[in-house]
C-alpha cells in the first residue's frame, strides 16, 4: 500500500519526520518504508488489515499514535427535489454474496479531465489517470479504501440493478477488455437483460463510463469477502476492488463513501445529484461482540498493564466499551473484521503497548524434552564421515524435469501445478540432482568431484498414492588426489569406493559381505551390492553410459547409494574386545590360482580354515606375467594367528597352513608358490 | 672347532662388518638375513647347543643368546638412526608443500541448521520431522488458514493433488506432533519447504526451516521474547539488538516479527539492511486458540508459542552469501569454502 505523505497530512497531523512516522507505524505492525525521492511511505500490509488500505486508515493508526483527530472533509453537494427512487430499483437475489447495496445518481455530468492536483496524487500512488469520474472512484478508493463502481447509467436497461450469482457458460466482456467466462460460483451485477459487472472485481465494458457519458449510477456495496475471492482465484485476476472486498470492508461505510464521491464529482465534473440513497440492506449486519476477561491481557503478554491502560487503548481503536467486574464487553468497530475474539483483542493492547516495551522473560517452566531423535544424530554422524574423507556436501532441487526422471525411475510424482517443465517431477532418487551438478562443474574444468546429498525423495505408490524416503547417496569423478611432488594421483575407481563403504562399516561395527548386482539395475553397471545380516545396506556401481549421455557427462562416475533405514537399524554398539596378551605369529601365503578364481573365494577358504586362531588376513601382492603361466594369478597373503589363552608354537602354526593349502589345492586348484 | 669358538667367530665376523665406514642400509639388511633368519648364523649355532656337554650347555647357551641379543640390539639402532638421520637431513627443502589431504565439506545449510539446532537443544528443544508432501488440512485448515482466504496468498503453494500439496512450512509437523502427544510440548521441527516463486537471486522454489513450538500453562509473550533474544545473542554475538514488530500471521496471534540490528554496520544504515538498520530474521506469536482447538487442546488451559525461520535467510547473513541459487546448483567451488 503507497500512502502520499503530502495526502496523510491533510487528514491527520504530525510533527515528526516522515521517515520517523514510517519507523512509528512499523512498530505498531505496519511494516512500512518512507521513500524520499516520491515523498511516500510503502506499506507491507499484512492480510489482516484491510482497514488499513487507505490513507484514511493509516490516518487513523498515525491518530493513535500522536493523539490528533482525524481531519475529514465537510460535504457541501446538495440534493435535487427529484427522488433516486423513480429512476432505480435494486434487488438482492443472493444475500449471502451481497449483503449490502447501496446506490446514488448524478445527472448532467462533463467527463472530462481531472485537476491537477488530483492527477499528481494517483500518479503518486501509481494509477494512471483515465477521466474525471474515473480517476474520483480511484482517488476515494485511495482515501476510504472502499471501492466504488460508477456506471453509465443510461446503458443500464430497465432502471433495474440486479445481484445475482452468474448463471453457468454466462459471460461478460470486461473493462480490461477480456471476454470471461462466469460459473455459478461468480456474483453479478445485472441490469433487466445482461450482466454488467462482475461484483466486487471488475466493471464490463457495456456499461463503462466514457467521454460520452452524461447520466451516471454510483455502486457502494459490500460483498462477502469469501464469495469475491472465489470468484477472483476462479479469473485469476486480483483487482484493487477484489483485494479488498476479500478481506473485508467497511459494511457501516456505504453512504458516507457515496457522499464523498458526490461531492468531489459535483465538485469537478458538474451534474445535479438525485435525492436520497437507493439501498438494499435485507438484514442489517450486527456488530460484532467481544467479551474480555481483563486478566488475561497481562497472562498472554507476561505484564502487568492496568485497567485504564487498557480502556484508553479501545477508546483510541474506536472500540465502544462498558467495564464491570474485571469483564470488558466490547463492541467492535465495522471496519476492523480481524477483531472476533477476546486474542484479538490482547494482540491490539500489545501492538499499542508495544512488544519493545514488553519484559523479556527466561524463566522456565520445566517440560521433559523430546528423547533424542537416533535418526538425525546418525545422519549427522554420515555427513561428518564423509567430509573427513573429501566428500563434498550438496543440496539440490527436488523438483527436476520428467526427461531426467523416467531415467531413474516409473515411479514418479508429479507437480500438478509446476512452475515450468524443468521442475514438474519430485525426484525419486537424488541422483539427478548430483549429476546435474557433476555437468555443471565439469563444464566449468572442475572434474576432480566427490559429491553426496542427503535428503527426501519420492516414489509414487498404489495405496497412498506415494512414499516419502530418506536417501544418503554420492557421486565421484576424476581424481581423489592428483599427482604431487610426492605422491602419485590417486583415481577414484570402484575399490577407492569399496574401501569407503567397508571402512564406514567397520565405523558402525556392521558386518558386511559384498555381492555383485546384475546389470538390470536402473542406473548402475558392473555394481555391488554391500549386505549386512542379509539387507542390502549400500550399492556402489558405475553410472551407466546412456544415463551419463543423458546428463551431457563426458566423463566416467561411479556411484554409491546407502539404504539409510536398513543402516539405522542396524548400526551397532562398539564393544570393548581384550587386548592381545599373547605374541602372535605372522606367515605369508603365496598361491597361484586360474585367473576365473576370485580373491573372495581364496579368503573365503583362508577364513574356514583359520578358525579362531586367524586374527587378519590381507591381500599385499597380485601377480599375473612372466613368471607364471598364462591364464593364472598369484597372490600373496599375510596372515596373523594368535591365541588369547598361550604362546602358540610354530607347529601348531604349521598345521592350520596346510590345511589352508590343502583345501585351497582341492576346491580351488590352487597351487603353492 | 669348539661351539664356544664359532661363537667367538662369529661375534668377530659380525663386530667387523658393522664396523665398516661404508655401512649402508641394505648392506645391513644382508647382515641381518645372514644371522638373523630362520636358517641363518644364530640358529644355526643353537641347532648344535645339543652336541654339547651338559655341564657346559648353560653357560655356552648363555653366551650364544647375549651374542643374539647384541646382534639384534646393533641392527635395529643401526636402522633407527638411518631413519632419523634421514629425516633431519638437512639438504632437505622443507618449503615442499606437505601432503594433501582431500578437502571434503558441509553444506553451509547443514552448518547453520545444525548452529540453531544446537542453540535450541540448549534450552530443551529437540527435533521433530514431518512429511514433505502433506494434506491441505494439515499444511493450511489446522493452522488456521481455512480455503478461500487471503492469507494463503502469503504462501504460493505447490500441488500435488487438489487435496495435497508440498508444504510451504515445517509447521505441518508441529501439528502432527501436537496430535500425537500431551502438553507440555518442546519441539523444534527442521526442513525443507517449497513456494511456487520463480527462481531469482533473492528466491529458489524451496528453502529450509526451523520452526519450534512450545505449550505449556501460562505461557506469555514475554517468555517468547526471552526464548528468541536468547537464540538471536547465541546466533548473532552478545552486542546485536532485536526489535519485535507486531505482524499478522493466521496461526499465532499475537504475530510478531523479529528484526536484528543490522550486522554489517551495527543498525547505523548500509545497503545490506536497505539503510533501515535493521534485518528481518524470524516470525513469531503465541499461539492462536483456534490451532490449540483443531488439534483438541483446550485453550483455556494451555498456551503457548511458536515461531519459525529461513535457514538460508541466516546463512546468507552469516557468510555474506549474495545468491540464494548458489545453495542449489552444486557448485564444487561454493561448497568446498564451508570446510
Amino acid at each position: 500500500m503507497i500512502i502520499s505523505i503530502d495526502w496523510l497530512k491533510e487528514l491527520v497531523s504530525f510533527k515528526k519526520s516522515p521517515k520517523d512516522i514510517a519507523s512509528d507505524l512499523t512498530s505498531i505492525g505496519l511494516e512500512s518504508t518512507y521513500n524520499k525521492d516520491r515523498d511516500i511511505i510503502d506499506i507491507e500490509l499484512t492480510p489482516n488489515r484491510p482497514d488499513c488500505m487507505s490513507h484514511i486508515g493509516v490516518a487513523k493508526e498515525i491518530s493513535i499514535l500522536t493523539d490528533n483527530k482525524i481531519k475529514r472533509t465537510k460535504n457541501s453537494f446538495k440534493e435535487s427535489s427529484s427522488d433516486i427512487s423513480n429512476e432505480i430499483e435494486i434487488n438482492i437475489h443472493n444475500k449471502k454474496g451481497c449483503p449490502r447495496y447501496g446506490a446514488r445518481i448524478i445527472k448532467g455530468v462533463k467527463v472530462g479531465k481531472s485537476p491537477d492536483w488530483m492527477i499528481s496524487r494517483l500518479e503518486q500512488c501509481g494509477i494512471r489517470s483515465l477521466n474525471s469520474i474515473v480517476d474520483i472512484s480511484n482517488y476515494v478508493l485511495l482515501e476510504i479504501g472502499h471501492p466504488l463502481h460508477i456506471f453509465d447509467l443510461d446503458l443500464i436497461v430497465g432502471r433495474t440493478i440486479n445481484i445475482r450469482s452468474a448463471i453457468k457458460n454466462e459471460g461478460i466482456v470486461t473493462l480490461d477488455g477480456q471476454k470471461r467466462e462466469l460459473s455459478n460460483n461468480h456474483l453479478l451485477i445485472s441490469d433487466e437483460e445482461k450482466p454488467i459487472a462482475i461484483a466486487g472485481i471488475i466493471g464490463g465494458q457495456n456499461s463503462e463510463v466514457t467521454e460520452k457519458t452524461i447520466n451516471i449510477l454510483i455502486e457502494s456495496a459490500y460483498f462477502d469477502p469469501v464469495t469475491i475471492r472465489r470468484g477472483a482465484k476462479l479469473l485469476n485476476l486480483s483487482t484493487e476492488a477484489s483485494k479488498r472486498f476479500e478481506r473485508g470492508v467497511d459494511y457501516d461505510a456505504i453512504h458516507s463513501v457515496l457522499d464523498r464521491a458526490v461531492d468531489l464529482i459535483i465538485d469537478i465534473s458538474g451534474g445535479e445529484c438525485m435525492n436520497g440513497i437507493a439501498e438494499s440492506y435485507p438484514e442489517p449486519i450486527k456488530a460484532n461482540s467481544v467479551v474480555l476477561q481483563s486478566g488475561k491481557v497481562n497472562a498472554v503478554l507476561g505484564i502487568n498493564l492496568d485497567n485504564n491502560f487498557i480502556s484508553k487503548t479501545f477508546h483510541s481503536l474506536g472500540i465502544k466499551h462498558s467495564f464491570n467486574k474485571d469483564v470488558f464487553e466490547c463492541k467492535i468497530p465495522s471496519n476492523r473484521p480481524d477483531l472476533e475474539r477476546p486474542i484479538d483483542l490482547i494482540e491490539e493492547i500489545g501492538r499499542i503497548y508495544g512488544f519493545d516495551n514488553i519484559e523479556s522473560k527466561t524463566n522456565y517452566i520445566g517440560t521433559i524434552p523430546l528423547d533424542i531423535n537416533d535418526e538425525e544424530s546418525h545422519i549427522d554422524s554420515l555427513r561428518d564421515y564423509f567430509r573427513e574423507i573429501g566428500f563434498n556436501e550438496a543440496m539440490t532441487n527436488s523438483l527436476i524435469s520428467s526427461e531426467h526422471a523416467s531415467l531413474i525411475s516409473n515411479k514418479s510424482v508429479k507437480v500438478s501445478n509446476p512452475l515450468n517443465r524443468e521442475m514438474s517431477i519430485l525426484r525419486a532418487s537424488l541422483f539427478p540432482g548430483l549429476l546435474s551438478s557433476a555437468r555443471y562443474n565439469i563444464r566449468r574444468g572442475e572434474t576432480n568431484l566427490a559429491i553426496f546429498e542427503y535428503g527426501n525423495v519420492f516414489c509414487s505408490e498404489k495405496k497412498k498414492g506415494w512414499v516419502e524416503n530418506k536417501n544418503f547417496s554420492g557421486i565421484v569423478c576424476g581424481n581423489r588426489l592428483t599427482k604431487g611432488w610426492k605422491n602419485a594421483k590417486q583415481p577414484f575407481d570402484m575399490f577407492l569406493l569399496k574401501g569407503v563403504l567397508t571402512n564406514l562399516a567397520k565405523r558402525y561395527n556392521l558386518e558386511t559381505q559384498f555381492t555383485s548386482i546384475d546389470n538390470k539395475d536402473d542406473i548402475l553397471l558392473n555394481g555391488l551390492k554391500i549386505e549386512c545380516d542379509g539387507s542390502p545396506f549400500a550399492k556402489i556401481g558405475n553410472i551407466k553410459l546412456d544415463v551419463l549421455n543423458n546428463f551431457e557427462i563426458d566423463f566416467p562416475v561411479i556411484a554409491f547409494d546407502l539404504y539409510l533405514d536398513v543402516f539405522i537399524d542396524k548400526v551397532g554398539q562398539i564393544r570393548f574386545q581384550q587386548l592381545p596378551q599373547f605374541p602372535g605369529v605372522e606367515r605369508d601365503l603365496s598361491l597361484t590360482v586360474q585367473n576365473g578364481v576370485t580373491i573372495n573365494q581364496i579368503e573365503t577358504i583362508i577364513i574356514e580354515e583359520g578358525g579362531n586362531l586367524l586374527k587378519s588376513h590381507q591381500i599385499y601382492d597380485l601377480y599375473e606375467g612372466d613368471q607364471i603361466e598364462k591364464g593364472f594369478k598369484s597372490a600373496t597373503f599375510s596372515l596373523l594367528f594368535r591365541s588369547d589363552k598361550k604362546t602358540l608354537k610354530d607347529s601348531e602354526v604349521d598345521l592350520i597352513m596346510q590345511s589352508i593349502i590343502s583345501e585351497t589345492s582341492r576346491t580351488l586348484g590352487a597351487k603353492l608358490r | 672347532m669348539s661351539l664356544l669358538s664359532k661363537i667367538n667367530e662369529t661375534r668377530d665376523a659380525f663386530e667387523k662388518a658393522v664396523s665398516q665406514d661404508s655401512l649402508n642400509e641394505s648392506h645391513v639388511e644382508r647382515l641381518k638375513n645372514e644371522y638373523l633368519a630362520r636358517k641363518g648364523r644364530i640358529a644355526t649355532l643353537f641347532s648344535q647347543l645339543g652336541s654339547v656337554d651338559a655341564q657346559d650347555r648353560p653357560e655356552i647357551g648363555k653366551l650364544l643368546n647375549e651374542l643374539k641379543t647384541n646382534i639384534e640390539k646393533k641392527i635395529d639402532s643401526f636402522f633407527a638412526e638411518s631413519t632419523f638421520s634421514k629425516s633431519v637431513d638437512d639438504n632437505i627443502d622443507y618449503s615442499l608443500p606437505g601432503d594433501e589431504f582431500p578437502s571434503g565439506s558441509i553444506h553451509p545449510i547443514t552448518q547453520t541448521m545444525r548452529e540453531v539446532k544446537r542453540i535450541f537443544q540448549s534450552i530443551g528443544f529437540f527435533s521433530a520431522y514431518g512429511p514433505e508432501i502433506d494434506d491441505d488440512y494439515h499444511n493450511f485448515e489446522a493452522l488456521n488458514i481455512p480455503k478461500h482466504h487471503p492469507a494463503r496468498d502469503m504462501q504460493d503453494t505447490f500441488y500435488i493433488t487438489e487435496n495435497h500439496v508440498l508444504r510451504t512450512h515445517t509447521s505441518n509437523t508441529q501439528i502432527h506432533v501436537m496430535e500425537n502427544s500431551e502438553p507440555p510440548i518442546r519441539v523444534i521441527c527442521p526442513g525443507r519447504v517449497y513456494r511456487n516463486e520463480a527462481i531469482s537471486i533473492r528466491s529458489y522454489c524451496l528453502f529450509h526451516q526451523v520452526e519450534g513450538l512450545y505449550i505449556n500453562r501460562d505461557v506469555s509473550l514475554s517468555e517468547m521474547k526471552g526464548t528468541i533474544e536468547y537464540f538471536c545473542r547465541q546466533f548473532f554475538g552478545n552486542n546485536v539488538k532485536s526489535r519485535f514488530r507486531p505482524s499478522f500471521f493466521p496461526f499465532t496471534e499475537p504475530s510478531a516479527e523479529v528484526d536484528i540490528s543490522c550486522i554489517m554496520c551495527t543498525g547505523k544504515g548500509c545497503s545490506m539492511c536497505k539503510k533501515t538498520g535493521w534485518l528481518e530474521i524470524l516470525g513469531c506469536g503465541m499461539v492462536d486458540p483456534s490451532v490449540l482447538k483443531n488439534v483438541g487442546y483446550d485453550s483455556e488451559k494451555w498456551s503457548g508459542y511458536a515461531w519459525g525461520m529461513g535457514i538460508e535467510r541466516l546463512a546468507i547473513l552469516k557468510y555474506g552469501i549474495d545468491d540464494i541459487r548458489l545453495f542449489f546448483n552444486g557448485d564444487i567451488r561454493f561448497l568446498r569454502q564451508f570446510p
